[in-house]
Protein backbone atom coordinates (compact mmCIF):
# COMPACT_ATOMS: atom_id res chain seq x y z
CA UNK A 1 0.00 0.00 0.00
CA UNK A 2 0.96 3.39 -0.59
CA UNK A 3 2.23 4.92 2.31
CA UNK A 4 -0.31 8.01 3.78
CA UNK A 5 2.83 9.40 5.19
CA UNK A 6 3.58 10.52 2.00
CA UNK A 7 0.59 12.69 1.32
CA UNK A 8 1.35 16.37 2.51
CA UNK A 9 -1.87 18.53 4.08
CA UNK A 10 -4.37 17.28 1.22
CA UNK A 11 -5.99 19.95 -1.19
CA UNK A 12 -10.20 19.77 -0.65
CA UNK A 13 -11.53 16.73 -2.55
CA UNK A 14 -15.27 16.15 -1.29
CA UNK A 15 -17.11 14.35 0.90
CA UNK A 16 -14.44 11.68 0.39
CA UNK A 17 -11.67 12.61 1.81
CA UNK A 18 -8.24 14.05 1.48
CA UNK A 19 -6.80 13.67 -2.01
CA UNK A 20 -3.50 11.44 -2.05
CA UNK A 21 -0.48 12.28 -3.72
CA UNK A 22 -0.82 9.36 -6.15
CA UNK A 23 -4.63 9.68 -7.07
CA UNK A 24 -3.57 13.34 -7.96
CA UNK A 25 -0.53 12.63 -10.01
CA UNK A 26 -1.95 9.27 -12.08
CA UNK A 27 -5.20 11.60 -12.81
CA UNK A 28 -3.59 15.21 -13.70
CA UNK A 29 -0.51 13.74 -15.69
CA UNK A 30 -1.99 10.61 -17.03
CA UNK A 31 -5.27 11.55 -17.84
CA UNK A 32 -7.30 14.34 -19.78
CA UNK A 33 -7.67 15.78 -22.30
CA UNK A 34 -4.01 16.16 -24.19
CA UNK A 35 -3.52 18.67 -26.59
CA UNK A 36 -0.26 17.99 -27.54
CA UNK A 37 3.16 16.40 -26.85
CA UNK A 38 4.77 14.08 -24.98
CA UNK A 39 7.67 13.65 -22.91
CA UNK A 40 8.69 11.52 -20.34
CA UNK A 41 9.27 11.88 -16.81
CA UNK A 42 11.02 10.28 -14.08
CA UNK A 43 9.33 10.51 -10.78
CA UNK A 44 11.21 7.61 -8.35
CA UNK A 45 10.80 10.02 -5.23
CA UNK A 46 6.78 9.65 -5.79
CA UNK A 47 5.61 6.85 -5.93
CA UNK A 48 4.95 6.55 -9.64
CA UNK A 49 7.93 5.32 -11.25
CA UNK A 50 7.67 6.36 -14.27
CA UNK A 51 4.76 8.68 -16.12
CA UNK A 52 4.33 10.10 -19.60
CA UNK A 53 3.06 13.93 -19.13
CA UNK A 54 2.46 16.46 -21.97
CA UNK A 55 3.54 19.59 -22.99
CA UNK A 56 2.29 22.28 -25.35
CA UNK A 57 3.70 25.62 -26.20
CA UNK A 58 2.02 27.23 -28.29
CA UNK A 59 1.62 24.94 -30.58
CA UNK A 60 2.49 22.02 -32.05
CA UNK A 61 4.00 23.83 -35.32
CA UNK A 62 5.42 26.49 -33.31
CA UNK A 63 7.37 24.16 -30.76
CA UNK A 64 8.85 22.51 -33.85
CA UNK A 65 10.18 25.70 -35.05
CA UNK A 66 11.39 26.28 -31.56
CA UNK A 67 13.36 23.03 -32.11
CA UNK A 68 11.05 20.55 -29.29
CA UNK A 69 9.99 17.69 -31.13
CA UNK A 70 9.57 15.48 -27.75
CA UNK A 71 6.56 14.48 -28.67
CA UNK A 72 7.10 11.55 -31.42
CA UNK A 73 5.34 8.04 -31.00
CA UNK A 74 6.50 6.95 -27.50
CA UNK A 75 6.82 3.20 -27.43
CA UNK A 76 7.38 3.46 -23.76
CA UNK A 77 3.66 2.70 -22.35
CA UNK A 78 4.39 -1.44 -24.56
CA UNK A 79 8.09 -1.58 -23.96
CA UNK A 80 6.92 -0.96 -19.87
CA UNK A 81 3.76 -2.96 -20.13
CA UNK A 82 3.18 -5.42 -17.12
CA UNK A 83 1.25 -7.63 -19.38
CA UNK A 84 -0.75 -10.12 -17.39
CA UNK A 85 -2.09 -7.01 -16.29
CA UNK A 86 -2.69 -5.25 -19.37
CA UNK A 87 -4.75 -8.56 -20.76
CA UNK A 88 -7.02 -8.55 -17.64
CA UNK A 89 -7.51 -4.49 -18.37
CA UNK A 90 -8.61 -5.54 -21.70
CA UNK A 91 -10.66 -8.13 -20.34
CA UNK A 92 -12.36 -5.89 -18.36
CA UNK A 93 -12.96 -3.47 -20.88
CA UNK A 94 -14.56 -5.79 -23.50
CA UNK A 95 -17.03 -7.27 -20.62
CA UNK A 96 -17.80 -3.25 -20.29
CA UNK A 97 -18.18 -2.99 -23.92
CA UNK A 98 -20.62 -6.25 -23.89
CA UNK A 99 -23.27 -5.06 -21.57
CA UNK B 1 7.13 36.97 -18.53
CA UNK B 2 4.20 34.91 -18.82
CA UNK B 3 2.13 32.59 -20.86
CA UNK B 4 -1.46 31.00 -20.34
CA UNK B 5 -2.09 27.74 -18.84
CA UNK B 6 -5.13 26.05 -19.81
CA UNK B 7 -6.76 23.62 -16.59
CA UNK B 8 -10.02 22.68 -18.53
CA UNK B 9 -12.61 23.30 -20.78
CA UNK B 10 -16.25 24.26 -19.51
CA UNK B 11 -19.68 25.35 -21.43
CA UNK B 12 -19.08 29.39 -22.69
CA UNK B 13 -22.32 29.78 -19.93
CA UNK B 14 -20.77 28.89 -17.15
CA UNK B 15 -19.63 30.64 -14.18
CA UNK B 16 -16.71 29.82 -11.87
CA UNK B 17 -15.35 30.39 -8.41
CA UNK B 18 -11.83 30.33 -8.59
CA UNK B 19 -9.63 33.49 -7.37
CA UNK B 20 -6.36 32.78 -9.69
CA UNK B 21 -8.38 32.11 -12.80
CA UNK B 22 -10.40 33.47 -16.01
CA UNK B 23 -12.78 32.06 -18.79
CA UNK B 24 -12.02 32.46 -22.03
CA UNK B 25 -14.88 32.05 -24.23
CA UNK B 26 -15.12 30.87 -27.96
CA UNK B 27 -17.81 29.09 -30.19
CA UNK B 28 -20.06 27.82 -27.19
CA UNK B 29 -16.91 26.77 -24.94
CA UNK B 30 -14.60 28.50 -22.37
CA UNK B 31 -11.43 27.47 -21.35
CA UNK B 32 -10.12 27.92 -17.78
CA UNK B 33 -6.95 29.68 -18.20
CA UNK B 34 -4.19 31.77 -15.90
CA UNK B 35 -0.88 33.28 -16.21
CA UNK B 36 2.28 30.89 -15.31
CA UNK B 37 5.53 32.44 -15.74
CA UNK B 38 7.80 31.27 -18.58
CA UNK B 39 10.62 31.01 -16.16
CA UNK B 40 9.04 28.23 -14.45
CA UNK B 41 7.17 26.33 -17.73
CA UNK B 42 9.06 27.77 -20.71
CA UNK B 43 10.55 25.01 -23.23
CA UNK B 44 13.89 25.70 -22.34
CA UNK B 45 13.57 25.20 -18.42
CA UNK B 46 10.56 22.46 -18.66
CA UNK B 47 12.76 19.67 -18.83
CA UNK B 48 14.78 20.43 -15.88
CA UNK B 49 11.48 21.91 -13.53
CA UNK B 50 9.68 18.41 -14.50
CA UNK B 51 12.57 17.04 -13.03
CA UNK B 52 11.99 18.27 -9.66
CA UNK B 53 9.52 16.37 -7.75
CA UNK B 54 8.64 19.00 -5.13
CA UNK B 55 8.05 21.54 -7.87
CA UNK B 56 5.83 18.99 -9.91
CA UNK B 57 4.11 17.88 -6.88
CA UNK B 58 2.75 21.72 -5.76
CA UNK B 59 2.14 22.28 -9.96
CA UNK B 60 -0.05 19.11 -9.91
CA UNK B 61 -2.07 20.08 -6.63
CA UNK B 62 -2.43 23.80 -7.83
CA UNK B 63 -3.64 22.26 -11.43
CA UNK B 64 -6.18 19.81 -9.55
CA UNK B 65 -7.33 22.43 -7.09
CA UNK B 66 -8.41 24.86 -9.95
CA UNK B 67 -10.68 22.34 -11.27
CA UNK B 68 -11.69 21.07 -8.03
CA UNK B 69 -13.19 24.80 -7.70
CA UNK B 70 -14.50 24.70 -11.15
CA UNK B 71 -16.04 21.42 -10.26
CA UNK B 72 -18.14 22.89 -7.43
CA UNK B 73 -20.10 25.21 -9.35
CA UNK B 74 -20.18 23.25 -13.34
CA UNK B 75 -19.39 20.17 -15.62
CA UNK B 76 -15.80 20.60 -16.54
CA UNK B 77 -13.23 18.18 -18.99
CA UNK B 78 -10.02 18.71 -17.28
CA UNK B 79 -6.87 18.93 -19.56
CA UNK B 80 -3.90 17.14 -18.80
CA UNK B 81 -1.13 18.92 -17.03
CA UNK B 82 0.88 21.23 -18.94
CA UNK B 83 -1.49 22.60 -21.70
CA UNK B 84 0.76 26.17 -22.12
CA UNK B 85 -0.22 28.59 -25.02
CA UNK B 86 1.74 31.85 -25.40
CA UNK B 87 -1.31 34.31 -26.23
CA UNK B 88 -4.96 34.37 -25.86
CA UNK B 89 -5.38 33.59 -29.67
CA UNK B 90 -3.61 30.44 -29.39
CA UNK B 91 -5.91 29.14 -26.41
CA UNK B 92 -8.92 29.91 -28.58
CA UNK B 93 -8.14 28.48 -31.33
CA UNK B 94 -7.72 25.56 -30.05
CA UNK B 95 -11.13 25.55 -28.61
CA UNK B 96 -12.54 26.08 -32.30
CA UNK B 97 -10.34 23.34 -33.41
CA UNK B 98 -10.11 20.54 -30.87
CA UNK B 99 -13.30 19.04 -32.39
CA UNK B 100 -13.79 16.91 -29.74
CA UNK B 101 -14.01 18.99 -26.97
CA UNK B 102 -18.18 19.29 -27.46
CA UNK B 103 -18.68 16.40 -27.45
CA UNK B 104 -15.95 15.47 -24.41
CA UNK B 105 -18.31 17.80 -22.52
CA UNK B 106 -21.27 16.43 -23.70
CA UNK B 107 -20.10 13.15 -22.25
CA UNK B 108 -19.54 14.26 -18.65
CA UNK B 109 -22.52 16.65 -18.09
CA UNK B 110 -23.77 16.95 -14.81
CA UNK B 111 -21.11 14.21 -13.92
CA UNK B 112 -18.64 13.68 -11.69
CA UNK B 113 -16.05 11.04 -11.33
CA UNK B 114 -15.09 8.50 -8.60
CA UNK B 115 -12.50 6.57 -8.28
CA UNK B 116 -13.05 2.83 -6.45
CA UNK B 117 -9.60 1.14 -5.58
CA UNK B 118 -9.48 -2.23 -4.03
CA UNK B 119 -7.18 -4.15 -1.36
CA UNK B 120 -6.31 -7.20 -0.33
CA UNK B 121 -7.08 -7.94 3.33
CA UNK B 122 -4.68 -9.07 5.44
CA UNK B 123 -4.72 -13.24 5.67
CA UNK B 124 -4.39 -15.21 8.24
CA UNK B 125 -0.79 -16.50 8.74
CA UNK B 126 -0.90 -20.32 8.83
CA UNK B 127 2.14 -21.18 10.89
CA UNK B 128 3.82 -24.51 9.28
CA UNK B 129 6.44 -26.43 11.39
CA UNK B 130 9.85 -25.75 9.82
CA UNK B 131 11.15 -28.45 7.12
CA UNK B 132 13.05 -31.26 8.50
CA UNK B 133 14.38 -32.34 4.90
CA UNK B 134 15.86 -30.24 1.86
CA UNK B 135 12.59 -32.29 0.00
CA UNK B 136 10.19 -30.75 2.39
CA UNK B 137 11.53 -27.32 2.05
CA UNK B 138 11.09 -27.68 -1.52
CA UNK B 139 7.95 -29.28 -1.40
CA UNK B 140 6.81 -26.35 1.23
CA UNK B 141 8.16 -23.61 -1.60
CA UNK B 142 6.40 -25.05 -4.38
CA UNK B 143 3.04 -25.32 -2.58
CA UNK B 144 4.01 -21.87 -0.80
CA UNK B 145 4.08 -20.74 -4.64
CA UNK B 146 1.02 -22.44 -5.41
CA UNK B 147 -1.16 -20.88 -3.07
CA UNK B 148 0.19 -17.42 -3.73
CA UNK B 149 -0.73 -17.99 -7.25
CA UNK B 150 -4.40 -19.39 -6.79
CA UNK B 151 -4.67 -16.82 -3.86
CA UNK B 152 -4.02 -14.03 -6.56
CA UNK B 153 -5.86 -15.17 -8.99
CA UNK B 154 -8.94 -15.12 -6.62
CA UNK B 155 -8.35 -11.26 -5.74
CA UNK B 156 -9.01 -10.70 -9.12
CA UNK B 157 -11.74 -12.59 -10.26
CA UNK B 158 -13.38 -10.77 -6.95
CA UNK B 159 -11.73 -7.02 -8.36
CA UNK B 160 -13.74 -7.79 -11.59
CA UNK B 161 -16.28 -8.69 -9.95
CA UNK B 162 -16.73 -5.28 -8.12
CA UNK B 163 -15.71 -3.58 -10.89
CA UNK B 164 -18.70 -4.99 -12.90
CA UNK B 165 -20.74 -4.34 -10.02
CA UNK B 166 -20.02 -0.62 -9.75
CA UNK B 167 -19.74 -0.46 -13.87
CA UNK B 168 -23.57 -0.80 -13.53
CA UNK B 169 -24.43 1.78 -10.92
CA UNK B 170 -22.75 4.17 -13.61
CA UNK B 171 -22.59 6.03 -16.93
CA UNK B 172 -19.27 4.85 -17.81
CA UNK B 173 -16.31 3.02 -16.34
CA UNK B 174 -12.63 2.74 -16.38
CA UNK B 175 -10.07 0.63 -15.08
CA UNK B 176 -6.29 0.94 -14.82
CA UNK B 177 -2.88 -0.11 -13.51
CA UNK B 178 -2.41 0.02 -10.17
CA UNK B 179 -0.01 2.68 -8.89
CA UNK B 180 3.72 1.14 -8.63
CA UNK B 181 4.22 -0.35 -5.23
CA UNK B 182 0.39 -0.25 -4.12
CA UNK B 183 -0.99 -3.67 -3.66
CA UNK B 184 -4.11 -2.87 -4.71
CA UNK B 185 -5.99 -5.39 -7.05
CA UNK B 186 -8.52 -2.73 -8.64
CA UNK B 187 -8.02 0.69 -9.55
CA UNK B 188 -10.61 2.21 -11.44
CA UNK B 189 -12.80 5.10 -11.81
CA UNK B 190 -16.60 5.67 -12.65
CA UNK B 191 -19.06 8.41 -14.57
CA UNK B 192 -21.54 9.09 -12.13
CA UNK B 193 -24.25 12.24 -11.91
CA UNK B 194 -23.91 14.42 -9.43
CA UNK B 195 -26.95 13.10 -7.88
CA UNK B 196 -26.44 9.61 -7.96
CA UNK B 197 -22.89 10.10 -5.99
CA UNK B 198 -24.57 9.15 -2.53
CA UNK B 199 -26.09 5.92 -3.93
CA UNK B 200 -23.45 4.68 -5.88
CA UNK B 201 -20.91 5.37 -2.11
CA UNK B 202 -23.80 3.43 -0.36
CA UNK B 203 -23.57 0.49 -3.38
CA UNK B 204 -19.71 0.57 -3.27
CA UNK B 205 -20.33 -0.10 0.68
CA UNK B 206 -22.93 -2.82 -0.01
CA UNK B 207 -20.58 -5.14 -1.87
CA UNK B 208 -18.68 -6.42 1.17
CA UNK B 209 -16.00 -8.17 -0.27
CA UNK B 210 -14.55 -11.00 2.12
CA UNK B 211 -11.42 -10.57 0.86
CA UNK B 212 -11.20 -6.96 -0.85
CA UNK B 213 -10.99 -3.49 1.30
CA UNK B 214 -12.98 -0.99 -1.01
CA UNK B 215 -11.89 2.84 -1.02
CA UNK B 216 -14.16 5.34 -2.45
CA UNK B 217 -12.23 8.51 -3.70
CA UNK B 218 -13.78 11.77 -5.03
CA UNK B 219 -15.59 13.13 -6.31
CA UNK B 220 -12.68 14.10 -8.96
CA UNK B 221 -13.51 16.29 -11.95
CA UNK B 222 -13.94 13.22 -14.55
CA UNK B 223 -9.86 12.68 -15.50
CA UNK B 224 -10.68 9.58 -16.66
CA UNK B 225 -13.38 9.94 -18.94
CA UNK B 226 -12.16 12.57 -21.49
CA UNK B 227 -9.74 10.98 -23.83
CA UNK B 228 -11.04 10.69 -27.10
CA UNK B 229 -12.15 7.08 -28.21
CA UNK B 230 -9.79 5.18 -29.79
Amino acid sequence: MTTPSRVASPPSNGAGGPAQLADLLERVLDKGVVIAGDIRINLLDIELLTIRIRLLVASADKAREMGIDWWDGDPFLSRNGNGALEERVRKLERRLEAR
Amino acid sequence: VSALYVYGVVPAAATIDAPTVELLREDGLAAVVGRVPLDEFGADVIDARLRDPAWLEARVRAHHDVLDSVLQRTHVVPLRFGAVFETEEHVRRMLRERNELPDALERVRGCVELGVKAFPRAEPQETTPAPTSGAAYLRAKQRERADAARRHDELCAAADDIYARLAEQARDARVSRPAPGSDAVLNSAYLVPRDDEASFRAAAAALLSPSLRVEVTGPWPPYNFVEAAG
